[in-house]
C-alpha cells in the first residue's frame, strides 16, 4: 500500500499564494488519514519540527514541555504518525527548512509507511534539500496536483437528530412517526443495524461457564453496541436497538435498574469533542488510559492488568479483551490506545506479546494507584472527565424469557 | 298525509365503543372487571356489551355507571349523530394554527400552583400531540414570539410542568379527544417496563394466539399496563391479545405480519393499486407440525389472493410477501386484523 507509492513527492507553489495554504490546510483530516504540517519559523531545530509534526497530528501547543516529554519529540512524533495510521502528511513551507529536517521527515514518513508531499513556494526546492533525500523525487509538481489526489475535506453527515424517549416495544415506531422521513432514514438505519448485532450478541449473554457474570457480560455487549454513538440521541437508539434485538432473541435487558443508572444517562462516552481532547495529550500511556477508561468503564487496577496481546486491531477499530468479555473502540478513538501498544512492542506481532501494556519507567508493570494518578492528570491536562458508565451491571439486568415463557404458556 | 320515517332509522344513538374500550385501558380495568364495576354482567355478557351495535333496551342505570367508572360525560358516551358529525366536520374545516393548539396544549398540561409536575419532554409532547419535533419545533416557535408580548417564556425542553405558565389561555376545544387523553397520561409517569411484563410480551409476540385476558396465569395489572403503554390490544373480535401495529414495526422489523393460518384465501383491507393486484404474491410459512419450511405461490386477483392448499394446521404461520415486499393481510374465514 505505501510501499507502493512514491514515498516523497515535491510540490511547487511558485507564487506562494494564499490559496495553496488554505486549499491544502482544508484537507487536514486525521480520521481520513490527512495531517498538515505548517512549521513555525525558525532555524528549524529537531525539536521544534518534532513539536510542529506532533500539533499537527492533533496535540495541543506545548504538550511534549506539560507533559515532561520533550527529549522524546522526535520518537513521538514517528510513534503516533503510525499510531494515527496517516497516509498523507503535508508539510507547507518546507522551503524555509534545512536539508536535515527533510532528512528526518523523510526517514519518519518512510517508517510510518506515509506518503510526504513538501510543498515549496518558490520554482524549486534548493539542491541541498533535494541531496538529502535518500530518492529525490522526479521533480516539483504543481500542488494543485496533490488535491486531485488527497482525500477531499471530511464530510460532515447530518447531525443525529434528537429522538423520543420511548420504550423499545414502541421505539421504532414513535421514531417513524415524530420524525421527518429523511431523519427517520437515518435513525432507521442504525436502529436496524445495531438490532442485527444485538442478536448476534445474545448467545453471549446466555452462554455459561465463562469467568465474566451475566452483568459484566450485559455491560460489554452494551458497550459494543452503543460506543460508535457520537451523541446522546444515537445513544439513546442505539440502546433501544439492542434491547429489540435481545428481545427477538428471548432475551429482557433492563437497563432501568437501580444500580444501572450509570447506563441511563445516555450520554456518548466518545463523541468528537472528547477524541479531539484526548487526541491533544502527547503521552501514550495517559491518552490510552482515559480513552479505555472513558470507552470502558474499568477500574484503574484492571487496566493495569491489560496486556499487549488483550488489544487487536481491525479495520472497524480497536477490541480490548480482559476477563473474558470484550470491549470495542471506534476507529476514531483508537489512535491513543494503538499509540501505546506500538510504544510497548513496535511494529512487531502483538497477539503473543504478554507484556503489561502499561509500565513505567524501569519496565515495571503500572499498579492501579499510579495509573489513577496517570489518568486524573491527562483528564486534567485534557479537560476531560473520567465518569462514565460503568463496565459492569446487576446480573438480574438481562432475564431470560424463554424461561419464563414456560410457566406462562 | 306522510308517514314519518320510524324513530330507529332516523335519531338512533350508536354508542361509541371504540372510546369506552379506551377509557377502559386508560382506566387499568379488564373487561371482566369493568363488567363488574357496572354491574352489568347478566344482561350483557361479553360477547354482546362490547359488540353488539343494538342497545335500545341498556338500562340507564347501567349508561350512568358506565360514564362514572370510565369518567365520561354522557354525550360522550354516545357517537354524535349523522347531521352533527357532519355540522362538526363543516365547522373544522379551517383547523386551528399549531401555536394555538400548542397554547392549550400547554395549558392543560401545567399543573396548579404548588403541586409538583412531572418534567415533559419536546418528543414526549410531539407524540401526545401527534406532531413531528419539527412540526412541534416550530409551533413553539411561532407561540414564543406571540408570548413576548406577554411576558410569558416558554422553555423549550423540558417543559416546565412543574411551574404553572400563566398567561395561555385553556381553551381546549382545539385539541382532538386523543390529544386530550395523551396530554392527560402524560402527567402520569409511568414506571419503566419491568421483566414481568417483557415475559408476557414475548409469549404474546411469538404466538399471538397464545394468551387471553383472562389466562390464568396473566397478571391482568400487566396485561392492562401493556394495553395502556399502547404496546398490546385485544383482538378486535376476540379474546386472544396480540401486539399493536406500533410494536410490530418497532420488534418485528422487517419480518412481515405473523399470520395463523386457517384459510387459504387472503384479502386485503385497503385497495390494492393496480401494480399490486396484477403482480405474483408469495407466502412462505413454517409449520411446526412438518419439519422445514416452504412456500407457496399464487396469483392476486381483485382484492383476494388464492393459494394452493399447503397449510392445514392453526398453528401454522406464514408471512406474505409480493412483488413489493412484505405485505399485511387478512383471512376470510378466521379473520384477522391487517393492514394493506
Amino acid at each position: 500500500m505505501a510501499a507502493a507509492r512514491a514515498p516523497v513527492m515535491v510540490l511547487a507553489d511558485p507564487g506562494d499564494s494564499p490559496g495553496c495554504v488554505a486549499g491544502l490546510s482544508a484537507r487536514h483530516s486525521l480520521g481520513h488519514g490527512v495531517a498538515i504540517c505548517l512549521p513555525q519559523p525558525g532555524p528549524g531545530s529537531a525539536q521544534a519540527l518534532a513539536g510542529d509534526l506532533l500539533i499537527a497530528l492533533g496535540k495541543f501547543p506545548g504538550a511534549l514541555a506539560a507533559e515532561h516529554l520533550s527529549r522524546r519529540g522526535r520518537e513521538l512524533a514517528g510513534l503516533w504518525l503510525r499510531a494515527e495510521q496517516v497516509q498523507d502528511l503535508v508539510v507547507l513551507r518546507a522551503d524555509r527548512l534545512p536539508a536535515r529536517c527533510w532528512t528526518s521527515l523523510a526517514a519518519l514518513a518512510a517508517a510510518a509507511g506515509t506518503r510526504l508531499w513538501l510543498v515549496v513556494h518558490r520554482a524549486a526546492a534548493s539542491p541541498g534539500q533535494l541531496a538529502a533525500l535518500a530518492r529525490p523525487p522526479a521533480g516539483p509538481r504543481p500542488w494543485r496536483a496533490a488535491l486531485a489526489i488527497l482525500p477531499g475535506p471530511g464530510k460532515t453527515g447530518p447531525a443525529f437528530p434528537a429522538v423520543p424517549d420511548v420504550e423499545f416495544p414502541l421505539f421504532r415506531a414513535a421514531a417513524r412517526r415524530l420524525l421527518d422521513p429523511a431523519a427517520f432514514a437515518y435513525v432507521d438505519a442504525i436502529y436496524l443495524d445495531t438490532r442485527a448485532r444485538a442478536r448476534a450478541c445474545a448467545a453471549l449473554l446466555r452462554h455459561e461457564g465463562t469467568e465474566a457474570s451475566v452483568g459484566e457480560r450485559a455491560a460489554a455487549v452494551l458497550q459494543q453496541l452503543t460506543i460508535d454513538a457520537a451523541s446522546a440521541g444515537e445513544v439513546l437508539t442505539r440502546m433501544r436497538a439492542a434491547q429489540a434485538g435481545l428481545f427477538a432473541e428471548g432475551l429482557f435487558l433492563d437497563p432501568s435498574v437501580h444500580a444501572a443508572r450509570g447506563w441511563r444517562n445516555n450520554q456518548p462516552r466518545l463523541d468528537h469533542a472528547t477524541v479531539t481532547r484526548l487526541r491533544g495529550l502527547a503521552d501514550p500511556a495517559a491518552a490510552a488510559a482515559i480513552t479505555l477508561t472513558r470507552a470502558t468503564g474499568i477500574r484503574p487496577d484492571q487496566l493495569g492488568a491489560l496486556r499487549c496481546c488483550d488489544v487487536s486491531d481491525s479495520e472497524a477499530g480497536l477490541s480490548v479483551r480482559t476477563r473474558g468479555v470484550t470491549y470495542r473502540l471506534p476507529a476514531r478513538a483508537a489512535g491513543p490506545v494503538r499509540a501505546v501498544v506500538l510504544d510497548r512492542v513496535g511494529t512487531g506481532d502483538v497477539t503473543a506479546n504478554r507484556e503489561p501494556l502499561f509500565t513505567g519507567a524501569a519496565g515495571a508493570q503500572l499498579t492501579g494507584r499510579q495509573l489513577h494518578k496517570l489518568c486524573s492528570q491527562g483528564a486534567t491536562w485534557a479537560g476531560v472527565t473520567l465518569s462514565c458508565s460503568p463496565c459492569w451491571l446487576p446480573d438480574h439486568t438481562v432475564t431470560d424469557l424463554r424461561d419464563a415463557a414456560r410457566a406462562v404458556s | 298525509m306522510t308517514s314519518r320515517p320510524s324513530r330507529a332509522a332516523t335519531r338512533r344513538l350508536a354508542i361509541n365503543w371504540p372510546l369506552v374500550e379506551q377509557r377502559r385501558i386508560a382506566a387499568g380495568l379488564t373487561q371482566a372487571q369493568l363488567t363488574d364495576r357496572i354491574r352489568g354482567g347478566a344482561l350483557t355478557g361479553r360477547g354482546r356489551l362490547w359488540t353488539d351495535a343494538d342497545h335500545d333496551d341498556v338500562p340507564l342505570g347501567l349508561l350512568e355507571r358506565l360514564c362514572r367508572v370510565l369518567d365520561l360525560h354522557p354525550a360522550e358516551l354516545f357517537r354524535p349523530p349523522a347531521r352533527a358529525a357532519h355540522r362538526r366536520a363543516l365547522a373544522s374545516e379551517q383547523p386551528p394554527a399549531d401555536a394555538t393548539v400548542l397554547e392549550a396544549a400547554l395549558a392543560t398540561i401545567t399543573v396548579p400552583a404548588g403541586t409538583t409536575g412531572t418534567p415533559i419532554g419536546m418528543a414526549a409532547l410531539a407524540g401526545a400531540l401527534g406532531w413531528s419535533l419539527d412540526r412541534l419545533g416550530t409551533a413553539v416557535a411561532a407561540l414564543t414570539e406571540q408570548l413576548t408580548g406577554a411576558g410569558t417564556r416558554i422553555d423549550a425542553d423540558p417543559v416546565p410542568a412543574g411551574t404553572p405558565i400563566r398567561g395561555l389561555r385553556a381553551r381546549d376545544r382545539y385539541l382532538t379527544s386523543d390529544q386530550r387523553a395523551a396530554l392527560h397520561r402524560l402527567r402520569r409517569p409511568r414506571p419503566p417496563l419491568d421483566a414481568k411484563a417483557a415475559e408476557v410480551l414475548d409469549v404474546i409476540a411469538r404466538d399471538p394466539r397464545a394468551l387471553t385476558e383472562c389466562h390464568r396465569d396473566l397478571d391482568p395489572e400487566v396485561v392492562i399496563a401493556l394495553q395502556q403503554r399502547g404496546i398490546i390490544r385485544r383482538h378486535p373480535r376476540g379474546d386472544s391479545l396480540e401486539l399493536t401495529d406500533d410494536a410490530q414495526f418497532s420488534l418485528a422489523p422487517g419480518e412481515g405480519a405473523y399470520i395463523p393460518v386457517r384459510a387459504l384465501t387472503f384479502s386485503w383491507r385497503r385497495p390494492l393499486t393496480s401494480r399490486v393486484v396484477s403482480s405474483d404474491i408469495l407466502v412462505s410459512f413454517h409449520t411446526p407440525s412438518r419439519a422445514g419450511a416452504g412456500s407457496a405461490a399464487g396469483k392476486v386477483s381483485g382484492v383476494r389472493a388464492s393459494l394452493p392448499g399447503a397449510m392445514k394446521s392453526e398453528s401454522d404461520t406464514c408471512i406474505m410477501k409480493d412483488d413489493h415486499g412484505p405485505r399485511f393481510a387478512s383471512l376470510t374465514s378466521k379473520t384477522r386484523a391487517g393492514g394493506g
